[in-house]
């Protein structure tokens, strides 16, 4: 059970090209490729014929031809060619969906067409803003969308599987406050008077105690916005040294799910020493995110069904996620 | 801890004539014995709030505050605090409270807890919830 009315990251922009890609998305088969005029097209990847995929196929001019059969789809999904024969029967046609690009990634829409509303596609433009710097990195994950929104609303998590690079017992010693404003939900915790996190501490150039704080801002369901950094003792956050991470959670079957990710900075941007640290270090955190959630993933199978969470007052804002998800999914069904 | 719900984002009882569960105890049903739920209305003349308990566990005070220009109290460690602003709006701390917005505090900490009217005069109900058992109340258990 998905929530289908909703943009989606179905990909970065640089992964869209001449060549046919296939993606799963809600367990909705697609294909993305580009025209000769650079446009972005994103079709139901199962060809109507005899339920092919698109994807292995070729692209003749702005058209995909189905390597089965060679039936021919243009950029709406409507049938343009079947080469053994000149009538196009009424059924053969396929699915297109509406795409964004913006600021590298590539949204798309798994809902009824005529709800899609480009104004929602949410703001991530500090990924190409000239202002900032960002380290980028795309991970599956074997494990349900949910984990990872859990897993962005309480970042406790950090002081345990993250000790080498942002984690820190000052983390969970904080309380958050938890905002739920129609369906936006945000956690935030301010800790002041602690060390810069050690994953950034030369980057930032920092020695001494500061005010670290992070707020996680879920729009559901499949974008998380952390706005993270530090600042000198008292001061406003927006002095300090700022960091936004752009969580893109894309479900592609009830178990698993991509996590496009990007980290934008406002500071030392001009260290390319730092970025390649970054890179690295970012790496690690996501990959430690990554065995963690999968390890839920099967401790949650193997679970019986009438067990329940025990939720703590710093799982808030994961609660109140949880609520506002199965809200959304019980009026789409309606 | 604090919770800020906005008026829109309270949770549906399923009856919209009767308003919406804004904060419960616990959070989610059937996890563990209920003990107890606030519930709003929007009524003319202002928001109403409607507080349901069990009293062999939970104890419950009620009060209407004026805020004129400003409230300020200490939020005992066992305590959980719920604030719904009925008519006008409040500043708490970086938030605006608009009337049928809430806040809920709950925590080990005490807090101080200071309420400005934005013009000078608002009107709030308080919540404060204590469990008989002597442990500090939660909204989620």
């Amino acid at each position: 059970m998905y929530i289908l009315n909703a943009w989606y990251v179905a990909a970065w922009s640089s992964e869209v090209t001449r060549e046919p890609a296939r993606r799963v998305i809600c367990e909705i088969p697609v294909v993305l490729y580009r025209t000769e005029g650079g446009e972005a097209v994103a079709l139901e990847d199962r060809c109507p014929h005899r339920g092919y995929p698109l994807s292995p196929g070729r692209l003749v001019g702005d058209n995909i031809e189905c390597g089965y059969h060679g039936f021919t789809f243009d950029g709406s999904g409507t049938c343009v060619r079947v080469p053994a024969q000149d009538i196009i029967p009424k059924q053969a046609f396929v699915r297109s969906f509406p795409i964004v690009e913006k600021d590298g990634w590539v949204w798309l829409w798994t809902g009824q067409k005529e709800l899609a509303d480009v104004s929602k596609v949410p703001d991530t433009h500090w990924m190409s803003d000239p202002a900032w710097v960002t380290v980028t990195h795309s991970i599956p994950f074997a494990c349900r969308a949910e984990l990872i929104h859990d897993n962005l609303l309480d970042l406790t998590h950090e002081s345990f599987i993250h000790t080498s690079t942002v984690g820190d017992d000052y983390i969970y010693k904080h309380g958050i406050t938890v905002e739920v404003d129609g369906d936006v939900v945000s956690a935030d915790r301010l800790m002041p008077g602690v060390v810069a996190p050690p994953l950034y501490a030369r980057t930032m150039a920092t020695e001494g105690l500061y005010d670290g704080f992070h707020c996680t801002v879920f729009y559901p369901p499949g974008y998380l916005l952390l706005h993270s950094g530090i600042t000198a003792q008292g001061r406003p956050r927006e002095e300090g040294y700022l960091i936004k991470v752009m969580n893109g959670i894309t479900p592609i079957d009830a178990h698993n799910s991509w996590y496009y990710y990007a980290f934008s900075r406002n500071f030392g941007t001009d260290q390319h020493w730092a970025t390649e640290e970054l890179i690295t270090g970012l790496a690690t955190v996501l990959e430690e995110d990554k065995a963690a959630l999968e390890w839920q993933e099967i401790g949650l199978q193997s679970r019986p069904y009438d067990v329940r969470d025990s939720l703590i007052a710093q799982d808030a804002g994961v609660a109140k996620a949880r609520k506002v998800m199965e809200r959304l999914l019980a009026a789409e069904k309606q | 801890m604090q919770l800020v719900l906005r008026q829109p984002a309270a949770r549906d009882s399923g009856d919209e004539s009767t308003g919406v569960v804004v904060a419960a105890s616990p959070d989610t049903f059937g996890r563990e014995q209920w003990q107890w739920d606030v519930l709003v209305t929007d009524a003319l003349g202002g928001f109403e709030v409607t507080v349901a308990h069990n009293p062999e566990l939970i104890h419950v005070v009620e009060e209407r505050i004026d805020i004129a220009p400003t409230y300020e109290a200490m939020r005992e460690a066992e305590e959980l605090w719920l604030l719904v602003v009925v008519e006008r709006e409040i500043a708490h701390g970086q938030f605006r409270l608009e009337a049928g917005d809430v806040a809920v505090w709950e925590g080990e900490d005490p807090i101080r807890i200071r309420l400005d009217a934005v013009d000078g005069l608002a009107f709030v109900r308080l919540v404060r919830i204590t469990r008989r058992d002597g442990k500090a109340a939660r909204w989620v258990p």
